[in-house]
């Protein structure tokens, strides 16, 4: 077992000591370490040993005994170095030094005086030396590993909430296509409700004329509990729609989603001579995905093609598959988009819409969650006669859980475990 | 009295049922139409005494049906059957992007907001009736 290593493994049960170098004669270790080194030196003076004569040899009982003395030595040096590092190591090999230098040359009895003294100190100091910077190094790698695992939090942190804002930029831009949509949905809603009224009041007049038959009475009140429904029904598609619902995926017919959205844009169309069509493949596989984020999607280009159709057009959705994708073609025969502004579409804030009709998120949006979809995409469009949105979702494999939203997620996640599995991983995570 | 004939043009089908549960009361022969284009179709067949017009409609709105009827050659011999516009709020004409001056001069004879009273529509119908049979 190296000395390394056992530092090492120091360190990982949390014995590690301080670095207390900037205490200095402030910590009761200085003091500690200078009584050992005056203990010490007494000892080694004490040592009555040279006293007794020249030995014969330099390997006997007795040189043993001396060596011991200076061995004491290490003690206090390794302890300084411990605590104090290379500073402590240095002073306290010095000190050394210049305690067994005198005796060596003044009082020693050996035969080579300078030698062993001068060996002692230097392995001394090799190994002080040694332990210093090892323990340095181990410091700084802990020191550098509860870092990267702040810079860690601090980055999950930044993503949760790049995260929620995204969650409500999302939010946002779907009450924003809302109130586009509002003006005809409350006609919408008003219009089986204002039959309702009529027909009540025509029952009314008739009961009060007393000329009503059972039968007539019976008809109305059909009538207008079949427009009540009506009504109930626009406006829970209505409260559907806006309902604030946390993102999920899940398989999902791409044809009931635009059914869906249709029922919702296709007031925002009356009266401006649109014609609608679809043609939706029957066989079409079903997707993983967001339900109600593709909603969304769909109902802001409809939405788009409908505002650009002033003159009135066709309005055309296709879905049908193409290799690995399901594509949706949401095509209009409206005012097109200038090659100008083609490739500024998708930018944040861009809009050529007038002041108070969308700030210029909804593509930027759109593109947004069919990214988080791994799909894209693409836009066609002539100036003057029309454009063309297609969307490409990539198509379910059977048998492939896998499949989630691309959020970047991942990409931090990737980071976690090189710094919870880590040498220092159970320092660290307590 | 020959019985009168009233094209009820409107795409909400409950507005169109209580349009005709008023006038079948004064026993008024009721037609119906679902859009627009429909509604100039059932014109040209027909030949109604009076049309009853909703404006909000999937294809052309109301106010354009109105237009062509009155000022298209297609219809001369059609033009002068008179027209009685149903719903029109206030924000029906933003939505078409017409001016309140503009819905109203719009050839229609007369116009109605829903919800209406049974007893007003009857008498607006009537006097519309009576009009044009004055001129004939």
């Amino acid at each position: 077992m190296t000395i390394k290593s056992i530092l090492e493994s120091m360190a990982t049960k949390g014995w590690l000591p301080c670095n207390q170098t900037a205490k200095g004669r402030q910590s009761y270790h200085w003091w500690i370490i200078t009584a050992l080194m005056v203990l010490c030196t007494l000892v080694y003076y004490a040592d009555q040993a040279p006293l007794l004569g020249i030995p014969q040899l330099t390997n006997n009982l007795s040189t043993t005994v001396h060596d011991l003395h200076r061995t004491l030595f290490l003690i206090p040096i390794l302890y300084a170095s411990v605590l104090f590092r290379v500073r402590g190591g240095l002073i306290t090999t010095f000190a050394f030094l210049c305690i067994v230098l005198p005796r060596a040359l003044l009082i020693s009895s050996y035969p080579d005086p300078l030698l062993r003294p001068l060996v002692f100190v230097t392995v001394a100091a090799f190994v002080s030396l040694l332990i210093a910077t090892q323990l340095n190094r181990i410091e700084r790698e802990i020191k550098a590993g509860a870092e990267s695992i702040v810079a860690y939090q601090e980055l999950s942190k930044a993503h949760k909430q790049l995260k929620e804002s995204r969650a409500q930029l999302i939010r946002a831009e779907k009450l924003t296509l809302l109130g586009q949509m509002s003006a005809s949905f409350v006609h919408e809603a008003r219009n089986p409700v204002s039959a309702a009224i009529v027909l009540t009041k025509l029952l009314n007049k008739e009961v009060c004329k007393d000329i009503f038959s059972k039968d007539t009475a019976l008809e109305y009140l059909s009538k207008i509990e079949s427009a009540l429904v009506r009504s109930s029904s626009l406006i829970q598609n209505v409260l559907d729609f806006s309902r604030k619902s946390t993102p999920k995926l899940e398989l999902c017919e791409i044809n009931d989603v635009i059914d869906q959205v249709l029922k919702l844009t296709i007031h925002s169309a009356k009266g401006q001579n649109i014609e609608v069509t679809t043609v939706l493949d029957p066989s079409l596989p079903k997707v993983i995905a967001d339900f109600d984020q593709l909603q969304q999607v769909y109902t802001n280009l409809i939405l788009n093609a409908i505002q650009a159709m002033v003159e009135g057009g066709t309005l055309t959705i296709r879905t049908f598959t193409n290799g690995n994708w399901l594509k949706t073609e949401v095509q209009d025969t409206g005012c097109g988009i200038s090659t100008e502004n083609m490739h500024k579409i998708f930018i944040p804030f861009f809009t050529t819409k007038e002041v108070g009709k969308g700030v210029g998120l909804g593509l930027t949006v759109c593109r947004e969650i069919i990214r988080y979809h791994q799909g894209r995409i693409e836009v066609k469009s002539k100036e003057g006669e029309g454009t063309t949105f297609t969307i490409y979702l990539p198509l379910h494999v059977e048998g492939d859980e896998n499949i989630k939203y691309f959020d970047g997620g991942e990409e931090a996640a990737k980071f976690l475990p090189a710094f919870q599995h880590n040498r220092f991983g159970s320092i660290l995570n307590k | 009295m020959e019985q009168k004939k009233i094209l009820v043009v409107d795409d909400e089908p409950s507005m169109v049922a209580a349009v005709e549960a008023v006038l079948k009361g004064e026993s008024y022969n009721v037609i119906t139409a679902c859009n627009g284009e429909e509604g100039l179709r059932k014109v040209m067949e027909e030949k109604p005494d009076l049309i009853i017009l909703d404006v909000i409609m999937p294809g052309k709105h109301g106010f354009q049906i109105c237009r062509e009827l009155k000022a298209d050659p297609k219809y001369e011999s059609f033009s002068k059957i008179p027209v009685l516009m149903l719903t029109v709020y206030p924000d029906d004409r933003e939505e078409m992007h017409l001016s309140m001056h503009e819905g109203m001069t719009m050839e229609a004879e007369d116009y109605i907001q829903k919800p209406f009273d049974p007893d007003e529509l009857l008498d607006r119908v009537e006097r519309l009736i009576k009009v044009t049979s004055s001129i004939k």
